[in-house]
């Protein structure tokens, strides 16, 4: 499993390329897709992921609506437009910083 | 597998008795547990509801829900700053800081009118300065709900909190605080006073006018759209 360290710097990351992918999500359904995507290497708890979700909405980078799902509502999470800049912001500042660790530690491809 | 109503029910029973009272709150939680418990029964044939309700809530802080209130309750109090703060930066640029100078200076005008009180002399400034603060008192007032039960939205709970500190604020400030320190030291009728005080009417005036209009507008949005039990007529 990754360490939790390493994770915490980029659950937003994590959330927003998620939510660019697939339009609405909502909170337990991200758990589960991270997991599968990862084969269980990254488990976002609720800990972590809804203080992220409450920030974003409250940053305007997130929406959200209010949905009946049968027997309770459910409360669904979308990009706005600023969301969608700042998913390209952040998956840009990954790869460079991916790039530059490679570079640290591979330096014979540098 | 599907949890029936009164497994719901339940969920909101539990979810309350761990102190969180409001409603927006509480359904994103009971939708995650109720997913969660889904999930878990799904897959373990004989857990009971129970067995998969305690394992679920194991998987949250120590604190249990304190911290989702808390993360929830600073990302509401941004996101309500963050409309309001845009509704009143549209009148520190063009076009409409016109109006907000035109209103500073017409108020400035009125602390040259000085009128007799009760033998001390006063002018019209403060006259204007304590209805705009009585304005206020009954603007805010109005969206306090007579019934408490009906604050059961935290969302707007934090939008009076917020409405309350934009429209009372400068009040208070100035009708207030800001005299208890000068009062040793300056004259409470002098220009640069005046003028300041003048600023803050204006100021107070246009958020005032906001809660009347575009305000009253968002919060009714927000409870139409998603919590129409709650629906309140302002």
């Amino acid at each position: 499993m990754v360490n939790s360290k390493l994770l915490r710097g980029n659950l937003e990351t994590i959330v927003l390329k998620l939510l660019e992918d697939h339009m609405e999500m909502y909170g337990y359904e991200i758990t589960q897709k991270v997991k599968d995507l990862t084969l269980n290497e990254i488990q976002l708890t609720e800990g972590a992921l809804y203080p992220i979700l409450h920030k974003l909405e409250g940053e305007g980078i997130l929406t959200t609506r209010i949905a009946n799902i049968g027997n309770r509502k459910r409360k669904y999470y979308k990009l706005t437009p600023e969301g969608n800049d700042r998913v390209t912001q952040k998956v840009d500042e990954f790869e460079v910083f991916v790039q530059s660790m490679h570079l640290i530690l591979n330096p014979k491809l540098g | 597998m599907e949890l029936t109503k009164q497994q719901i029910q339940h969920l909101f029973t539990f979810v309350r008795s761990k102190y969180i009272r409001y409603y927006d709150v509480q359904l994103e939680l009971v939708d995650h547990l109720a997913s969660a418990i889904e999930e878990e029964m799904s897959q373990e044939s004989g857990l009971t509801f129970e067995q998969a309700l305690n394992r679920v809530y194991s998987r949250f802080p120590i604190t249990g829900f304190n911290e989702f209130l808390q993360e929830k309750t600073k990302a509401l109090n941004k996101y309500w700053r963050r409309r309001f703060w845009s509704y009143m930066k549209q009148y520190f640029t063009p076009p409409k800081i016109i109006l907000t100078l035109l209103f500073s200076f017409f108020f400035f005008y009125t602390s040259n009118v000085q009128f007799h009180f009760f033998g001390n002399e006063v002018n019209l400034l403060w006259v204007v300065f304590i209805a705009i603060a009585l304005g206020g008192l009954f603007v805010v007032g109005k969206y306090f709900p007579i019934n408490p039960n009906k604050s059961r939205l935290l969302s707007k709970i934090i939008f009076i909190q917020q409405l309350s500190y934009y429209i009372l604020g400068p009040v208070y400030f100035i009708g207030y605080v800001w005299p208890q320190f000068l009062v040793n030291h300056v004259n409470i009728n002098n220009m640069v006073f005046n003028f300041i005080m003048s600023f803050v009417c204006a100021l107070t005036l246009i958020a005032l006018s906001g809660a009347m209009t575009d305000f009253r507008v968002w919060m009714q949005e927000e409870i139409e759209e998603r919590y129409k039990e709650f629906r309140v007529e302002f």
